[in-house]
């Protein structure tokens, strides 16, 4: 006993430390990250964790225990044919976004590129605006725009000796009209990263594209387009979150999903389930295949960017 | 460290200006808003302050209407920190009854002046605070009813008298097909909901059919329910004098004089009479010819969900107020509810001027006798039920055929009942 302690007092004499240094790195990092990773635990994962524990059972929320019920939320979902309009509903919000905000921006910011430096300014500010607008005020003000009565669209189309169109209230135009709202807020801010990742692609290699004699349509196919990956990649994925999760104040502000289902989607669905028809432990079942899809695409985000990013030959 | 306990308390008491260390506050949830009843809710805490100085009423306002209301509940009482009293719309009533945790208002039948205070209800309006066995949970706060609103300026135009308003849904066609005929603006908006069936509940219960039939069988197909349904589709597609569009577009069209009736809620009078700046008018419910009318009641039931018995007991010396002579004249003034209190609508100490001030209104409390409760669908999957009836109106009124889509609508209803 003794001799342990006089042999530790000899060890600390010669000033060693007792850790390592890459131990007392680690040990810094770890400390320095920890208030990140509690918060994100507390605020993600645990809530994470409790959903896929939700989504066995049919609790209320309120009741105060729940039955276990296995995987029969999981089946009825698999049935439902409200889950499949939601999911093809989503789809379709996907590619009208990719229209409306990736492939049209696109567009009109390379129109900005040939447009002098102080009346771009001006118009990319005015495209932008609608972007430092909340969606529930967005979506009150589309209201005063879409009303077929007494809105600016039926008015146009009246001057335009046009039946006006019920846009939010026929089946066959709701899910698109919503699209637009959402559209609206985000085309501004798409096209501004498109104009700044036009604007890092190297003069020289455009113009000795075009000594080698690349015009038009090859000079974007050859040039522009794969210069601009990392960018389009960006938007696109960003695209993917707003068709599912942005529409849905939308929806929640003005169709509610109809008419007849015609503008739910996945989200909206889940929201419905959970806080509208207090069925908690179905709702988790859904966020949790929602968040598996997604978890999924991320990981063939991650994989597949590097490969659509790099410039090399293949 | 009782010291400093006792210290603690003191400063915390002084800082939150509370005065009294025994004051009870009692935490108000309603759906409010500025331009639907906020200034009722102010006047009547305001004036129940001043009888009660020892309890302090705390109001809040919820967004997104009674199921939005609801939704926070829910997320307040898994928290573990619900209010003491919240507005429950009639439609969920039954859910609060099973599955909310709160305090019956039987218990406390045993306080000075109960039995006289249950006594002094419009009759039938004490129902829709109950459960089937006749147990009071709640009590009723406000009762609306839905009616005819419309624009006598349009009806001159149209050639039609304004002093007659259509009394039948065939006159109501026929006034429509008039007005669009000769001023080319849309006749008649009925109030739709994405969430509820209240005013389709009325139509078909008018017509003789019910949503939900007494042996509890689901009946949208019966032949009164497909008619009530086939006329409503008619006036927007072969009449086409009633617009397929949400409500709050019907809304904005009425109060901006291009919509010339509109069947709404009582409850929206007090607001249209002050935004609309055209001679608005109101009649009764329509009725299908002879048949009796049956309208659905709307409102809220108030709910004591305190748990701490000195707040159940201040909470209810609220509800009290809010409900007795005094209360219900602030809340019927400034919103365009009925009363449920009885007797205070023609005593000149309560609601006579008002009533005889405010024509408007007349209509609405004429209908009170006709009214019926408003129906929720039972059941853990009822309001899953309820929008399948939603989903079914909405197509109907974008064209699809009505027998079919009712029909198939009932078996699906029957069917999530059923699980």
């Amino acid at each position: 006993m003794s001799q342990q302690a006089q042999t530790a007092r000899s060890v600390s004499s010669t000033q060693k430390p007792a850790l390592t240094l890459k131990t007392r790195e680690a040990l810094t990092g770890l400390l320095l990250i920890a208030p990140a990773l509690l918060g994100l635990g507390i605020f993600v994962y645990r809530p994470l964790a409790d959903t896929i524990g939700l989504s066995f059972t049919n609790w209320n929320m309120v009741r105060a225990e729940a039955e276990f019920l296995g995987g029969a939320n999981y089946r009825e979902m698999a049935s439902s044919d409200t889950i499949r309009t939601a999911i093809g509903n989503t789809g379709i919000y996907i590619l009208w976004l990719f229209g409306l905000i990736i492939i049209f921006p696109l567009f009109v910011g390379a129109g900005f590129t040939y447009v002098n430096k102080h009346s771009r300014r001006f118009f990319t500010a005015v495209i932008f605006s609608p972007m430092v607008i909340s969606l529930g005020i967005a979506s009150v003000l589309w209201l005063w725009i879409y009303n077929p009565i007494s809105g600016l669209l039926g008015y146009a189309w009246r001057e335009l000796g046009m039946q006006p169109v019920s846009w939010l209230s026929n089946p066959g135009t709701a899910l698109g009209a919503i699209a637009v709202i959402v559209a609206w807020k985000a085309f501004g801010y798409n096209m501004m990263l498109f104009i700044a990742g036009m604007g890092t692609i190297p003069r020289e290699l455009i113009d000795a594209a075009r000594v080698d004699g690349a015009e038009g349509l090859t000079l974007w196919r050859r040039i522009i387009l794969p210069l601009l990956a990392p960018t389009i990649v960006f938007v696109l994925f960003a695209t993917l979150t707003m068709a599912t999760e942005y529409v849905f104040t939308p929806i929640h502000v003005l169709t509610g999903g109809g008419p007849a289902d015609a503008s739910t989607n996945i989200v909206f669905e889940v929201w419905r389930q959970a806080f509208r028809w207090f069925r908690v432990g179905y709702s988790s079942a859904i966020a949790v295949t929602v968040f598996l899809a997604f978890l999924f695409i991320t990981v063939v985000q991650m994989l597949g960017s590097e490969r659509i990013i790099s410039y090399e030959e293949r | 460290m009782p010291r400093l306990y006792a210290l603690l308390t003191l400063t915390v008491t002084l800082l939150l200006g509370y005065g009294l260390a025994q004051q009870t506050t009692v935490e108000y949830w309603h759906i409010n808003s500025a331009t639907f009843g906020a200034q009722a809710v102010d006047e009547a805490i305001e004036a129940f302050h001043a009888e009660h100085p020892d309890i302090q009423v705390v109001e809040r306002f919820q967004e997104g209407s009674y199921g939005g209301l609801l939704t926070n509940l829910q997320a307040a009482i898994a928290g573990g920190n619900p209010p003491a009293i919240a507005q429950i719309g009639y439609n969920f009533r039954n859910f609060a009854i099973e599955e909310l945790p709160h305090a019956p208002i039987d218990q406390f039948s045993g306080q000075e002046g109960y039995q006289e205070y249950i006594d002094g209800f419009v009759d039938g309006v004490l129902g829709l605070g109950q459960d089937s066995d006749g147990a009071q949970h709640a009590i009723p706060l406000a009762i609306s009813i839905p009616m005819l609103f419309y624009n006598a300026d349009v009806f001159e135009q149209a050639g039609l008298d304004p002093n007659d308003p259509p009394s039948t849904w065939a006159e109501v066609r026929e006034a429509a097909k008039q007005i669009t005929e000769a001023t080319g603006i849309y006749g008649i908006g009925i109030q739709i909901s994405n969430s509820n069936n209240w005013v389709p509940q009325s139509l078909i219960e008018s017509n003789g059919g019910a949503i939900q039939a007494e042996n509890g069988e689901i009946a949208v197909d019966s032949p009164e329910s497909i008619e009530a349904f086939q006329y409503w589709q008619d006036l927007a597609q072969v009449d086409r004098t009633l617009p397929v569009v949400t409500d709050a577009e019907q809304e904005q069209a009425f109060l901006a004089g291009q919509l010339a009736m509109y069947v709404r809620t009582s409850a929206s009078l007090a607001n249209y009479t002050e935004q609309s700046n055209f001679d608005m008018r109101t009649a009764p419910f329509p009725t299908w010819g002879d048949k009796p009318r049956r309208v659905a009641s709307g409102g809220n039931a108030l709910f004591i969900f305190a748990d701490d018995p000195e707040v159940q007991r201040a909470a209810f010396e609220f509800v009290r107020f809010l409900t007795g002579a005094q209360g219900q004249t602030i809340w019927v003034r400034d919103t365009g509810y009925l009363p449920v209190a009885d007797g205070i609508s023609d005593d000149p100490e309560y609601l006579a001027d008002f009533f005889a001030d405010n024509p408007l209104i007349q209509p609405a409390l004429d209908q009170l006798t006709d009214s019926v409760a408003w129906q929720p669908l039972p059941g853990d999957r009822g309001f899953e039920a309820e929008q399948v009836l939603i989903n079914a109106r909405q197509s109907i009124l974008n064209g699809a055929p009505v027998e079919e889509t009712l029909s198939n609508a009932a078996s699906e209803m029957t069917r999530i009942l059923d699980q």
